[in-house]
C-alpha cells in the first residue's frame, strides 16, 4: 500500500501566499480611513497626486473624483493616513487652497507650481465623520485665535464683505467673518471677531462705524478730503472708538450686539440725548438748510437742524398767509455745556425767554458761498421786531417752544434798500435839481472866465521870443556857475587865494602878537630870544 | 629955520636906522624836508584810493613856532624855531607820503576827490609840542573809513627825549614819531 506523500514542491507557493497574505494585511491594516468629499466641481484637483494638508503636513491623498448620479456636483474620495484618522471629526472642515485674490489679500501662491491641495481643520468634536461638503471659501478666522466675536447690525445697505478688516488707528485688529441679513429684524448683521489684546479696546459703548477709506466733506467751512491707507483705499474696512467726551464703560462679552453706523460722524456726532426741541419760523426761503445743519451762536455750534421744513401738518391761518416756513431744531446741551453743568429743559427754556427779551434771535446765513451750504446763527439784536404771539400759539400746539427769528442779512439789506429808495422818493429832488442847475450855470461862467485867464498866460508862457530869452538867460546863467566849478580854473585860483592869504595871516600872527605887546618894536625890534626851557627832570 | 628942521629930522632918522641892528633869523623846520624812507607794509594786497583828508590840529598849533608847555596848563612859544609852513599842511603831507610808501598798491590823495575814494583817513592833533628842553609830546586821534564801511578808529600818545636845546633833533623826533603811528595805522588796515 502506498502512502501518500506532499511533494516538497508545494512549500514554496504556499509560503509565497503566506507572505502575500501577511503584505496585504500589512497594507490594508496600514490605510487610514475613506473620506468622501462632495464639492461644486473638482478645479485643480487630481486623483492620485492631489493630497491633504493640515498646517502644511501631508494627511492623505485624493484616490479618486467621479460626478453624483445626477451630475449635479463632484464627488471627491480621499484616503486619510492612519496616524492622522481622528482628525476627521464632526466639526472639521476641508476647503481647496489655490491661488486666490480677495479682501485678504493675495494667497495660496505657493501652489501654483505644487498644483492646489485641501485643507483640513480639525473640530473638536470627538465623534468621527467621513462625508464632509469642502467649502467654497477658506474660512475666516482661526479658532484658535485669542480674541472676541461681536454681533453687529446695521439697517442701511450692505457695504462690508465677509473678510472685510476691523482697523483700530491704523493697525488690523480682525475682520468681518460673517455677513447675513436678518429678515424677521430686516437689518444686516455682521460677525466680528476681534484679535487679542485689542479686544480690551472694546466697551459697552464702543461705536463701530463703517470707514471710509476717502472722505470728502463739503459743509460751512469749506471742502476737506481725507484719505486712509491704500489698503483701506482697495478694501474698506470697520473701525471703532467712542463718542467724543465718552470714556470706557465695561467690558463686551463674545456676542454683545452693537450697531454699525455708516460714518464717524453719525457714530461719534449724533449721540447728544440731552436737548430740547424748538419750532422756528423763517419768511425765507431755507434752500441748501437741510437736515444735519448746524446752528451756531456766534460761531459755536449748539445744535442741529433735524427737520426743514418741518412736514407735520400746522393748522395756522397765519403761515399760509405768509408763506413762513417751519424748521425743526435741537438745541444740544453737551455741546455748549459742561456735563455736570447741563440744565433742566424748563431751565433752558425760562432762560430762552430771557434772552428772546433781550433780542435773541435766529436768521439763516449761508456758511460757505462755494457750496451755499446755510446754517441757523443765533445772536442778540437791538431792532429786534418784537414777537409774534400767534407763532408762539402755533409752536405751542405742536408741542414745542418757539425761537424767534428775522430775516437774514440779504433779506434785511433788501429791506433796508427798499427804505432808502422810499426816503429818496420823498427828497424834493425837483427843487435841488434846478437850484443845482443854476449852481452849475455859474460855475460854467466862472470856469469860462479862467479860461480866458489861463490862455493869457498861456501866451504869456508859450510866446516864442520870451521862450528864446528865457532859453539864454538860462544858457548864460549855466556857463556862469561852470566858471565857479571846483575843477575850473577861477576855482583854482580863488582856492590858492585863499591859501596863500591863511599863509600870510598865519606867517604875521608872531608879528601881531609882538607888535599888541611893544607897538615900538618896528623901530626898537622886539624880543626874539627863545625862553630858556627848563630842564628834563625824568633822568 | 625951515632948511635946519629938515637937517635935524634928516639926522636923527639915519642915527635911528644906524643904532637899529639886522633882525635875527629864525630857524624853519618843516617835517617834509627829507622823503620817508620806509619799507613797504608786508603782504599789502590793498588796492584802490585812500583819500586823506587835511589833518586837523588844535588850535594852539596854528603858529608858526614851535610850542612848549612849561606848566600844567601854559604853553609858550618859540620866537625863533619856526615851522616853515602850516603845521596841517606839513602833516597831512607827511601821511600821504608815509601811506604812499607803507602801502604801494593805494592811490593816495591829499584833500577831497571828484573819485569814489575807497577808504578815507581823518586825523586830529591835540598835542604836538615840546615840554622840556629834551623832551617832547605827540598826541593824536584817527578815523579810516574801509572799503567795506567799517571804521577803524583809534588814538595815540607818545613822548620821547631829544638832544637837550637841540631843536633840530626834536623835529626830527616827531617826524619820526608821526612816520611810525601812520605806518602802525596802514599797518591795521593790512589786517
Amino acid at each position: 500500500m502506498s502512502k501518500a506523500k506532499i511533494s516538497s514542491v508545494w512549500f514554496v507557493p504556499i509560503v509565497a501566499a503566506l507572505i502575500g497574505l501577511w503584505m496585504a494585511y500589512q497594507h490594508y491594516s496600514s490605510l487610514g480611513p475613506l473620506v468622501t468629499i462632495t464639492m461644486a466641481n473638482a478645479d485643480g484637483l487630481t486623483a492620485g497626486k492631489t493630497t491633504l494638508k493640515s498646517r502644511s503636513v501631508n494627511i492623505g491623498k485624493v484616490e479618486s473624483i467621479i460626478l453624483s448620479d445626477d451630475y449635479s456636483h463632484t464627488i471627491v474620495q480621499a484616503r486619510i493616513d492612519k496616524p492622522y484618522a481622528g482628525m476627521l471629526v464632526e466639526d472639521s472642515q476641508l476647503w481647496v487652497v489655490k491661488p486666490r485674490v480677495g479682501r485678504g489679500g493675495v494667497s495660496g501662491l505657493t501652489t501654483i507650481l505644487s498644483g492646489a491641495y485641501i485643507e483640513v481643520r480639525p473640530g473638536v468634536s470627538d465623534k468621527l465623520r467621513d462625508q464632509y461638503t469642502l467649502l467654497q471659501e477658506p474660512p475666516l478666522g482661526d479658532p484658535d485665535t485669542d480674541g472676541i466675536r461681536l454681533s453687529l447690525y446695521s439697517e442701511g445697505n450692505k457695504s462690508v464683505e465677509a473678510g472685510t478688516p476691523v482697523n483700530y488707528k491704523g493697525f488690523e485688529v480682525g475682520q468681518v467673518e460673517q455677513v447675513s441679513y436678518n429678515t424677521e429684524a430686516a437689518r444686516i448683521d455682521y460677525i466680528l471677531f476681534i484679535k487679542a489684546p485689542f479686544d480690551d479696546l472694546i466697551a459697552t459703548n464702543s461705536k463701530f462705524w463703517i470707514q471710509s477709506a476717502i472722505q470728502l466733506k463739503m459743509n460751512t467751512e469749506g471742502l476737506s478730503v481725507q484719505m486712509d491707507s491704500m489698503e483701506s483705499l482697495l478694501s474698506g474696512g470697520v473701525t471703532f472708538g467712542f463718542a467724543k467726551g465718552e470714556n470706557p464703560v465695561g467690558r463686551v462679552a463674545s456676542g454683545d450686539s452693537f450697531k454699525l453706523h455708516v460714518s464717524e460722524k453719525e457714530a461719534t456726532e449724533g449721540n447728544f440725548e440731552r436737548f430740547v426741541p424748538v419750532l422756528m419760523f423763517f419768511e425765507e426761503s431755507i434752500a441748501n438748510l437741510g437736515p444735519d445743519s448746524p446752528v451756531e451762536f456766534r460761531g459755536i455750534r449748539v445744535g442741529t437742524v433735524i427737520e426743514a421744513p418741518y412736514r407735520k401738518p400746522i393748522e395756522s391761518e397765519v403761515m399760509s398767509k405768509n408763506g413762513i416756513i417751519p424748521v425743526l431744531v435741537h438745541f444740544e446741551f453737551e455741546r455748549w455745556f459742561d456735563g455736570s453743568d447741563i440744565p433742566t429743559n424748563e431751565e433752558w427754556y425760562a432762560e430762552m425767554q430771557e434772552m428772546i427779551s433781550r433780542g435773541f434771535r435766529a436768521t439763516i446765513q449761508t456758511g460757505n458761498v462755494l457750496t451755499g451750504a446755510r446754517y441757523i446763527d443765533l445772536d442778540f439784536y437791538d431792532d429786534a421786531a418784537p414777537v409774534s404771539e400767534p407763532l408762539i400759539q402755533v409752536a405751542h400746539n405742536a408741542g414745542f417752544k418757539m425761537m424767534p427769528s428775522i430775516p437774514s442779512g440779504l433779506t434785511r439789506m433788501a429791506e433796508q434798500i427798499s427804505s432808502i429808495m422810499k426816503k429818496i422818493e420823498q427828497l424834493p429832488l425837483e427843487n435841488t435839481v434846478t437850484e443845482l442847475n443854476a449852481v452849475l450855470s455859474n460855475a460854467n461862467r466862472a470856469m469860462a472866465t479862467f479860461d480866458g485867464a489861463a490862455a493869457k498866460l498861456d501866451k504869456i508862457l508859450i510866446n516864442e521870443e520870451s521862450d528864446a530869452d528865457l532859453a539864454a538867460t538860462l544858457e548864460q546863467l549855466q556857463k556862469t556857475l561852470a566858471t565857479y566849478d571846483s575843477s575850473s580854473a577861477l576855482h583854482q585860483d580863488l582856492r590858492q587865494t585863499v591859501q596863500s592869504l591863511e599863509h600870510v595871516l598865519w606867517e604875521l600872527k608872531p608879528l601881531l602878537e609882538m607888535v599888541n605887546q611893544k607897538p615900538d618894536a618896528f623901530i626898537f625890534g622886539g624880543q626874539v630870544k627863545d625862553p630858556v626851557l627848563k630842564k628834563d627832570t625824568t633822568e | 629955520m625951515n632948511a635946519l628942521k629938515i637937517y635935524a629930522a634928516t639926522l636923527v632918522a639915519m642915527l635911528l636906522v644906524g643904532c637899529a641892528s639886522p633882525p635875527p633869523q629864525p630857524n624853519q623846520y618843516s617835517l617834509i624836508a627829507s622823503p620817508v624812507e620806509i619799507d613797504g607794509v608786508t603782504n599789502s594786497s590793498l588796492s584802490g584810493l585812500l583819500e586823506v583828508r587835511r589833518v586837523n590840529v588844535a588850535d594852539y598849533l596854528n603858529d608858526p613856532r614851535l610850542m612848549v608847555q612849561i606848566g600844567d596848563n601854559q604853553l609858550v612859544s618859540l620866537p625863533r624855531q619856526r615851522w616853515a609852513s602850516p603845521l596841517a599842511g606839513e602833516l597831512s603831507a607827511l601821511t600821504v607820503e608815509t601811506f604812499a610808501r607803507a602801502l604801494p598798491g593805494l592811490k593816495v590823495l591829499a584833500g577831497s576827490s571828484s573819485e569814489q575814494e575807497t577808504m578815507v583817513l581823518d586825523v586830529e592833533v591835540n598835542r604836538f609840542h615840546l615840554i622840556s628842553d629834551s623832551q617832547l609830546r605827540v598826541a593824536g586821534r584817527y578815523q579810516l573809513k574801509q572799503p567795506d564801511g567799517s571804521y577803524i578808529t583809534g588814538q595815540f600818545q607818545r613822548e620821547a627825549t631829544f638832544a637837550a636845546n637841540n631843536y633840530d633833533d626834536a623835529v626830527n623826533q616827531m617826524r619820526a614819531i608821526w612816520i611810525d603811528e601812520m605806518t602802525r595805522i596802514a599797518s591795521e588796515i593790512q589786517q
